[in-house]
């Protein structure tokens, strides 16, 4: 047995060494063009790149933005730039046509990382301004600019150096979006990252025949830890493509899985759907996906039905419902729970007032709320549920919600130089334990030591000692009426009433259906009012398509909220609001 | 592919993928209908975008839908694109 790696360079280099080019990753451009580089060649450029970054200056200690389209070039840069010891800050550039936005998002992340240069591809400056890409960029950052192929031309892999590095040596950033206000950098350490690589090797049983395939964001956490870190732990293949990619034909994936034989793979809920609704009947008799061992659904809640569908379509291609697994993270505490490989869901059909009232329970009567175990805590991690109206951490007993609170080796230390914003969210203690805990700012219950995820902490809607969800009071305004479309309900403060709801209108649907926005308004109103037991209920309506929606279409509530409040909303029409709203209402 | 497309083959094309991402009911989807009124936000796009290239070998991108607002309108400017390459 090997030593385990104590850096993310001796990572590489024990792949490198111990599978040399027989395993490798994949980067699928378009469905046609692909790219391959082994371990051993990833080595060897990221020696080169390495020697190069040296060579300006930049030293063990610095940071440095990525800003890089999804490709090989993306994780050589990553490899190269921790080779020299720094520390990686992806930036979100990836499918950014808008020459403005992608360097307004680049010079925004050297400011806030404090990062000395910027490592970019001709992809990126191509798109800026038409004299010279470059310039622009580094004028706009404050900063040098490096391009890969440069680096790579000025390089030596044979006269690299190791940097010295440790386990807590900090090995790069991710900044989670902050809609307003400063955005929030996750550090990341040698450490954390390959104890998260470790964990879900193990989760996954992973091997070196194991084949990952994935498309997911290489500048958001999932997709960077299981795309470009996990495959190289376990000395295994990768072969990815671009969310666009995904995007642009979503069977895409599928057909990758199949021509690679995937074992694993990972995606959020939306991908589910999508191909459930287009892949085609021809197209799945030549799927063969039987490989599969784990296809993973993270990063948004899972929905059972979504997985019965997906489940069912996809059955003559080999899928079997023990393939899926509901998982949940996030960027401070990485892999949180998943379910364990090769089981069946586990599914509670929870009793919605005993739900209301803070309890998970399975119930019998007609008032039900199906969900979908996340598994139990992931390897090395425990979760608590912690009761978040107390001032100091209590403890809950199962089937009790709370807010989930994680302890795990993969666990960043803290936010970047932000001490407040640290404390808020970690190092917490929970009595009896002397681990660091994570304050997830989810609600979710333990039942069997099964975590299920019911809200968000601060969406969370407290009416009379009631807890209310959001999504179920957006889901049974939705079936009140084929006119009303997606929506965001939230508490409301400074209003005639508690809660305030703001609804999509379908146009056509109203038009056909022959009632104005008034009564559909009476309509809605009554539906909410009586199914939860409402004293009043503020109502607004809004052109479809226009509510703030994040990368994969899922209404942002508090953007909402504020935007609301600052008049910063194309309101069609409004009742239960204070009069600043309402008086937008006269050309409804 | 080495058959011609007119602009209104491409015009019922389009009209059939739109109608099957099923954002619109079908009569709303008129060869004039603005695309901003057919529920294609922008994951659809892309995917219109993919199923584009995957149809006519053409090479677009998601700004296409503004260029070209309604179907007629983007169906002739595919036709010409496909002329030219």
């Amino acid at each position: 047995m090997t030593d385990e790696p104590s850096t993310l360079i001796d990572m590489l280099r024990a792949a490198a060494s111990r599978v040399g080019d027989t395993r490798g990753i994949r980067f699928y451009e378009s469905p046609k063009t692909s790219e391959f580089v082994g371990y051993d060649e990833l080595d060897g450029r990221s020696r080169r790149i390495a020697t190069a970054l040296a060579q300006r200056g930049l030293a063990p200690g610095d940071s440095v933005v990525l800003a890089l389209h999804p490709g090989l070039e993306f994780i050589e840069a990553v490899y190269g730039a921790l080779y020299a010891g720094l520390s990686v800050v992806p930036a979100p550039v990836g499918g950014i046509a808008v020459s403005d936005v992608a360097t307004e998002q680049v010079t925004n992340i050297v400011r806030a990382s404090g990062s000395r240069a910027v490592l970019t591809h001709e992809a990126v400056t191509d798109l800026l301004s038409a004299e010279a890409g470059s310039t622009a960029l580094a004028d706009a950052a404050g900063v040098p600019v490096a391009t890969i192929s440069d680096l790579f031309a000025q390089g030596d892999a044979d006269s690299w150096k190791a940097p010295v590095l440790n386990a807590d040596s900090m090995a790069g950033m991710l900044f989670t979006s902050g809609s307003t206000g400063n955005p929030k950098g996750v550090i990341m350490t040698h450490g954390s990252l390959l104890a998260c690589s470790s964990l879900c090797q193990g989760l996954l049983d992973m091997t070196t025949d194991s084949v990952f395939v994935g498309w997911a964001p290489l500048h958001h956490a999932m997709g960077l830890i299981v795309q470009a870190f996990l495959p190289v732990y376990a000395a295994a293949d990768a072969v990815l493509t671009s969310t666009a990619q995904f995007q642009r034909r979503p069977v895409f994936w599928l057909q990758l899985m199949s021509r690679h034989h995937a074992t694993i793979s990972v995606a959020g809920n939306f991908a589910f759907d999508l191909c459930t609704q287009f892949a085609t009947d021809e197209q799945i008799s030549e799927l063969d996906l039987s490989s599969l061992t784990a296809l993973m659904t993270g990063s948004e809640p899972v929905r059972t039905d979504t997985v019965r569908r997906f489940v069912e379509r996809f059955a003559p291609s080999g899928v079997r419902e023990s393939m899926i697994m509901p998982a949940m993270g996030m960027t401070e505490a990485m892999l949180i729970s998943a379910k364990s490989l090769g089981t069946d869901l586990v599914i509670v059909n929870a009793d919605s007032s005993l739900l209301e009232g803070g309890t998970l329970r399975e119930g019998s009567g007609a008032q039900t709320t199906e969900m979908v175990s996340c598994g139990p805590a992931a390897p090395l991690c425990n979760i608590v549920i912690i009761d978040p109206e107390q001032d100091t951490p209590v403890a809950l007993a199962e089937n009790q919600v709370g807010e989930i609170w994680i302890t795990s080796p993969g666990a960043s230390p803290g936010y970047w130089q932000n001490p407040e914003a640290t404390a808020e969210v970690f190092g917490w203690k929970v009595p009896g334990d002397d681990r660091d805990y994570v304050r997830t700012g989810d609600l979710g219950a333990l039942v069997d030591g099964e975590l299920f995820v019911t809200g968000r902490l601060k969406d969370l809607i407290i009416i009379r000692g009631r807890n209310l969800y959001p999504q179920d009071l957006e889901a049974s305004a939705r079936l009140a009426h084929a006119a009303v479309g997606i929506g965001a309900a939230f508490e409301l403060t400074g209003h005639p009433s508690d809660v305030g709801i703001v609804l999509e209108i379908d146009d056509a649907q109203l038009t056909e259906a022959g009632i104005d926005l008034v009564s559909l308004t009476t309509e809605v109103r009554a539906a909410l009012i009586s199914r939860y037991s409402l004293p009043s209920l503020a109502v607004a309506f809004i052109g479809e398509g226009t509510l703030p929606r994040t990368p994969s279409g899922k209404v942002k509530r508090s953007l909402t909220r504020s935007k609301l409040d600052n008049g910063e909303l194309s309101i069609v029409h409004a009742d239960g609001f204070a009069p600043l709203l309402q008086a937008t209402d006269g050309a409804g | 592919m080495t058959q011609t497309h007119t602009s209104t083959d491409i015009s019922a094309w389009l009209i059939d993928r739109i109608l099957f991402y099923g954002k619109a009911a079908t009569d709303e989807v008129t060869v004039d209908t603005p695309f901003t009124e057919l529920g294609l936000d922008s994951i659809y796009a892309l995917t219109l975008c993919g199923d584009i290239e995957d149809f006519y070998d053409l090479s677009v991108e998601p700004t296409i839908l503004s260029e070209y607002p309604t179907i007629r309108e983007l169906a002739d400017g595919l036709t010409s694109r496909l002329a030219d390459a």
